[in-house]
């Protein structure tokens, strides 16, 4: 299974990515910001993990644009973020996001999402 | 007593009752901010008790005028003096903020590239020990330290939240900085006269860009502690 990782923070990335290798997912792509993680964005990535404030394109207009794309409708995101308004987290339901993760978050939260996710056909 | 001397005594009149006025104000802010107090005094009480013709009258005004500029000079002066203070310390703070963002964020990078040589440490033991005694009671530890190693790993999560947290900070003294500008120049332009060229439209853009960016990649909520309440309020919304 191929992961696209998009976060501005390198360090998050890494995490991210350790995290996904910890639990047995082993290939991810990785973008700084949502304008990046749309032009690596293929249809070979089959799960998408993303940040919410970004520069250049936040995570949430990165989820819109993606959702408009033919290619993007369907591929499962989840979202990693430390905004943990109400308001947001519906916001990014809205916007098409599959599940989400506050930050700071453990390798078992991650497992429960993306099996959740996996698990509701969505994919 | 005919009209012009009527006017001249109206004019007079006000002419003292003003310079009370300034006097007064002057009074207020204290002896040591009160430049050219001393002189506002010494042209009120020169005129108390003197019969004056038009043209001392002129000569008090202008007298008044030039000591006028002068106290308006150094309220300039003084209010230049502190713009820059405040504006050095804010430029400065939001320095400081900026480094200790990435030195946290280069801290963090050396101890996940450390966890990583680690990681392949434990590694090499493993193959090494299995090669030489695979039921060795050493890969029950080996295990444990790989978790450890993970945890901290993960645990570094705190330099992404601390960041947002600083560039949130910095954000909130760009904008002071940036009110601070626009107070100055209303303050020149109301009458203080101005010293500065005013900004081009590129460099209030920049400025107002630098703001927007620090509010919109930085959470003001980002924090380190209670996310398993928010992750269950999450979970709610996502149930």
């Amino acid at each position: 299974m191929k992961f696209l990782v998009v976060d501005d923070s390198a360090t998050m990335r890494r995490i991210v990515v350790n995290s996904l290798s910890r639990i047995g997912f082993g290939e991810c792509i990785e973008a700084g910001d949502g304008a990046e993680a749309l032009d690596a964005f293929n249809p070979s990535v089959d799960f998408v993990i993303t940040d919410w404030n970004m520069p250049n394109m936040s995570g949430l207009d990165f989820v819109k644009a993606l959702r408009a794309r033919a290619d993007g409708g369907k591929v499962p995101i989840l979202m990693v973020t430390t905004r943990s308004v109400r308001e947001d987290i519906v916001q990014a339901a809205q916007a098409g996001v599959n599940n989400y993760i506050v930050k700071p978050f453990t390798p078992q939260v991650l497992k429960e999402k993306i099996d959740s996710v996996l698990g509701s056909g969505v994919a | 007593m005919s009209a012009g001397a009527a006017r001249r005594k109206e004019v007079y009149s006000d002419s003292e009752a003003t310079l009370r006025q300034v006097q007064g104000v002057l009074s207020e802010l204290g002896p040591t901010s009160a430049p050219g107090a001393d002189k506002v005094d010494r042209v009120v009480s020169g005129l108390e008790g003197r019969n004056h013709g038009l043209r001392d009258l002129v000569e008090i005004l202008m007298t008044t005028y030039e000591e006028i500029m002068n106290v308006i000079e150094s309220l300039r002066k003084s209010r230049g003096l502190l713009e820059q203070a405040a504006m050095e310390r804010l430029k400065s703070t939001h320095e400081r903020l900026a480094e200790v963002s990435s030195a946290t964020e280069m801290a963090a990078t050396g101890m996940l590239d450390g966890l990583d040589r680690a990681l392949v440490l434990v590694d090499h033991m493993e193959s090494a020990a299995t090669a030489e005694d695979p039921a060795s009671e050493s890969a029950d530890l080996r295990n444990n330290l790989r978790d450890e190693l993970h945890a901290l790993m993960n645990l570094l999560q705190f330099q992404d939240i601390t960041a947002q947290q600083l560039g949130y900070a910095g954000g909130v003294l760009l904008d002071i900085e940036e009110r601070m500008e626009e107070l100055a120049r209303v303050f020149d332009l109301r009458g203080l006269g101005t010293e500065e060229e005013p900004e081009t439209e590129m460099e209030m853009e920049t400025k107002a860009c630098r703001v927007a960016q620090a509010t919109t990649t930085c959470d003001p909520a980002a924090s380190h502690f209670g996310a398993e309440g928010r992750q269950a309020l999450a979970d709610e919304i996502f149930r």
